[in-house]
């Protein structure tokens, strides 16, 4: 015989990782800070606009391009839609955008501000998972380099408004890398691969390297990075019209298969045609290595506007690219350089750049100290209402602060204490209970803060004052 | 201590045979009792769950071990490493967690392939599908490998069956073998590996931490278990060699020092009747050198050689008990951080 498995004491309950509670004295701190921020953004005319915490994973995915997919808290609801937390607010502010401004109509113009908690998870990093509160502002509807300009002092006054001393705003322009881009002659997959990697390309001539081994392993570049028998099958077809190099896969691959074999929910045509692509697609070697250069040149140029925008614009002279965007982002830099939000902490830095096909223009970010603790950051995408659904491209561009970042950011906070005007009303004794009463109904009644003593430890620290009845 | 073990399915036999050849062999009373003891281990508590429940058991400290599959422990554990594997490899129950496209498919080869495709339904409104038995292992593999386009079908059983049935366009399943994969008419793919598993032991380290009976069990029944396996690679060989002195005989055997024992050979004389001048030798020789070094026993002059499985190697301390009590410090000092 064994003894009785003994009883399991439940385990405690604990909090989730990442998740915060604020008590009396930190949320005052917040909610504070939060109003502060949202009159300012308020002063430059946005009004605030609310948005569920819960929307369809789809949304989200398709304003990230799926890079955000790993760090939601996602789930199938119980009428088994896909949903997910937020982990930000313009997709849902777009979505909302496009539903209330119907297909064909002249994008009018909106300015809104939001703020709330955002959920992402991070399984990598405990620091970057669970709720965070995020503030920010949106201008749709207008391309003009006022609206930019505008956007650009909001978002650095954010910093400046609490009195972070150490923020600096990194910029970097799309348009400006796309117009380089541009003289290569790229398709747009190898562009898109080069814009997503612009952080790699940014560290030096040994990641160029490694970059374009990835792009031939992605089938980015063609001829290379086919395994040995597709080789074969690639000189069989080469040459031949698309057409006829089609029938030709057909027939190899009804050579190679029967027609019981499973195909998943692909047709035969869908596999003939992908692997033509494959085997042919692919940009030339000596395009991408090019575009690659280009890239890694404005990647590398890093500083104060004064220094950096003269290099990029001799990167674009010598290229021959169009000069349109770098001379905007010259005039647009030019416009705000006196911002006291902005002056002496805007630094040039292209390797922002990120692959997300709808952004285009600007792009910065803020972030303070030597190691570029970031505290937010924003854009403009005119292509996010496409992605969306919505019938054409509307102007756009926004930002996003993260409150708890700004909040440890902050010169030491003013430290939470005691309400002032709150009153602790203690009964005598236990046959005055009723008469503490009436006095605390009293003191509200005349819009003043009233506590009752009911005992326990700590009650009085809120109070300023006590009255004993 | 609790110690919580398969009750059945393709872990229970193959667990009941491997403790009973570590020496800790289970007793069950019949087949329909789910609990159990280690006669050799008194103190030490078995239940028998369904494997997928162990990782859950252990977790919740409804047992403080536990024996199931890494796959699975991947699977079920929670971030918070209220469970770790002691031993990661217990020598059995051994298969890989693998990505299969249909054969048909000749355009995918590799996982680059594949992310290649889940783009390319995205971009035509679609979302690759994807069935698989643990779906939080594999949307973790296909993130990190930047896949992030697609929709996964939970589901258990006969998986290899979904792209025929059309409701899935590829499966992520366990394989031992690769067999039915084929038989299936699919296809691995280069770097489509997600998980190489098989059977590990598991623990709960703040339940043991607070208990030092049950850690001291818990102890002796790794050191038990790590023993009989780093046993299991060597033989130890006897053999009885002619020669003048016992140095003699040593040096004889070393000429060769890779199959001369891990240490070298113990050489101790023979008390013959007749001669007088017979050392028995004993030495630890890898399972792949035996031949080798029965020749090289042979030419010292060596007779009477015998061969025996050897049961337990057990060295200064357990290696795998003290990194699990690197872990218990290591949360007891994150505690006192928090604190």
């Amino acid at each position: 015989m064994i003894s009785a498995v003994s009883p399991v004491r439940p385990n405690p309950v604990r909090r989730l990782p990442g998740m915060r509670d604020f008590d009396a004295g930190s949320f005052r701190h917040k909610q504070e800070v939060e109003r502060r921020l949202v009159n300012f953004i308020g002063r430059f005319g946005y009004s605030t606009l609310e948005v569920p915490v819960l929307e369809t994973t789809e949304l989200f995915l398709r304003k990230s391009g799926g890079d955000l997919a790993s760090q939601m808290y996602s789930f199938v609801d119980p009428g088994s839609n896909s949903v997910s937390l937020r982990p930000e607010f313009t997709s849902a502010i777009m979505r909302h955008y496009l539903e209330t401004h119907g297909d064909g109509e002249e994008p009018p113009l909106v300015r809104w501000q939001y703020c709330g908690p955002v959920f992402r998870y991070d399984t990598g990093s405990a620091a970057n998972t669970g709720q965070f509160t995020q503030i920010g502002a949106e201008l749709v509807g207008s391309n003009s380099i006022l609206a930019d300009a505008e956007l650009l002092t909001l978002a650095a006054g954010i910093p400046a408004q609490l009195g972070i001393p150490d923020y600096r705003v990194r910029l970097a322009d799309l348009d400006v890398l796309d117009s380089v881009l541009d003289t290569v002659g790229l398709s747009d997959r190898a562009r898109e691969f080069i814009v997503a990697n612009m952080n790699r390309i940014g560290e030096g001539s040994n990641s160029l390297a490694s970059t374009l081994k990835r792009a031939a392993e992605l089938h980015v570049v063609s001829g290379i990075g086919l395994p040995e028998d597709e080789k074969h099958l690639a000189v069989a077809v080469d040459g031949l019209p698309d057409g006829l190099a089609r029938s030709v896969l057909a027939g190899f691959m009804r050579w190679n298969t029967s027609p019981d074999m499973p195909l998943g929910r692909r047709s035969p045509d869908e596999i003939v045609d992908r692997l033509l692509r494959k085997l042919r697609g692919g940009d030339a070697s000596d395009a991408v290595e090019r575009g690659l250069a280009l890239a890694g040149q404005l990647a590398g140029i890093k500083g104060d506007p004064a220094h950096a925008l003269p290099q990029a614009q001799s990167i674009v002279a010598a290229a021959g690219a169009d000069t349109q965007a770098i001379d905007r982002l010259m005039d647009l830099t030019a416009l705000i350089s006196d911002d006291p939000a902005v002056s002496g902490r805007l630094e040039i830095d292209f390797s922002l750049a990120r692959g997300i096909a709808y952004y285009n223009g600007i792009i910065f970010d803020i972030v303070r100290g030597a190691t570029a603790v970031p505290l937010g950051g924003g854009g403009r995408y005119d292509a996010l209402a496409r992605a969306l659904g919505g019938a054409s491209p509307v102007p756009a561009l926004g930002f996003a602060c993260t409150l708890e970042a700004l909040l440890v950011a902050m010169p030491s906070a003013d430290k939470p204490h005691p309400d002032p005007d709150a009153v602790l009303v203690s009964p005598g004794g236990d046959d005055s209970n009723a008469a503490a009463l009436r006095a605390a109904a009293d003191i509200r009644d005349q819009g003043g803060v009233a506590v009752l003593d009911v005992g326990g430890n700590g009650t009085h620290t809120v109070c300023g004052r006590t009255v004993t009845v | 201590m609790r110690l919580v073990i398969p009750s059945d399915g393709e872990l229970g036999e193959p667990t009941m045979r491997f403790l009973a050849s570590c020496g800790v062999k289970v007793n069950r009373p019949n087949s329909r009792r789910y609990t159990g003891s280690i006669p050799s281990l008194p103190g030490i508590d078995v239940l028998f769950q369904r494997t997928a429940d162990i990782t859950t058991k252990v977790e919740e400290g409804s047992a403080e071990m536990g024996i199931t599959g890494l796959d699975r422990l991947m699977e079920y554990r929670h971030d918070d490493d209220s469970v770790v594997p002691v031993m990661e490899d217990l020598g059995f129950g051994g298969c890989d967690y693998v990505l299969a496209v249909p054969d048909s498919w000749l355009d995918v080869t590799s996982i680059d392939d594949l992310a290649d495709l889940a783009l390319e339904f995205h971009e035509r409104g679609r979302q690759l599908r994807i069935a698989t038995k643990y779906p939080r292992l594999l949307g973790r593999y296909l993130f990190e490998r930047g896949i992030n386009h697609f929709t996964l079908v939970p589901a258990s059983g006969t998986l290899e069956a979904a792209p025929i049935a059309g409701y899935a366009d590829l499966i992520a399943d366990l394989s031992a073998t690769g067999t039915t994969l084929r038989e299936n008419r699919l296809k691995t793919l280069d770097g489509g590996t997600i998980l190489t598993s098989q059977a590990c032991l598991i623990a709960n380290p703040s339940a043991l931490a607070g208990c030092p009976s049950d850690l001291e069990l818990a102890r002796s029944f790794t050191e038990m278990l790590e023993a009989h396996l780093r046993a299991d690679p060597y033989y130890r060989i006897t053999a009885n060699v002619q020669g003048r002195s016992a140095e003699d005989v040593s040096a004889m055997i070393l000429a060769r020092p890779e199959i001369a024992g891990i240490q070298g050979p113990t050489v101790a004389r023979v008390f013959s009747v007749e001669e007088e001048d017979w050392y028995a030798v004993s030495l630890l020789i890898r399972k792949n050198r035996l031949l080798d070094a029965v020749t090289h026993l042979r030419e010292c002059g060596g007779v009477d050689i015998a061969a025996a499985q050897l049961s337990y190697l057990f060295k200064g301390e357990s290696q795998a008990f003290a990194g699990f009590m690197d872990h218990i410090a290591s949360l007891n000092g994150r505690e006192a951080h928090h604190a």
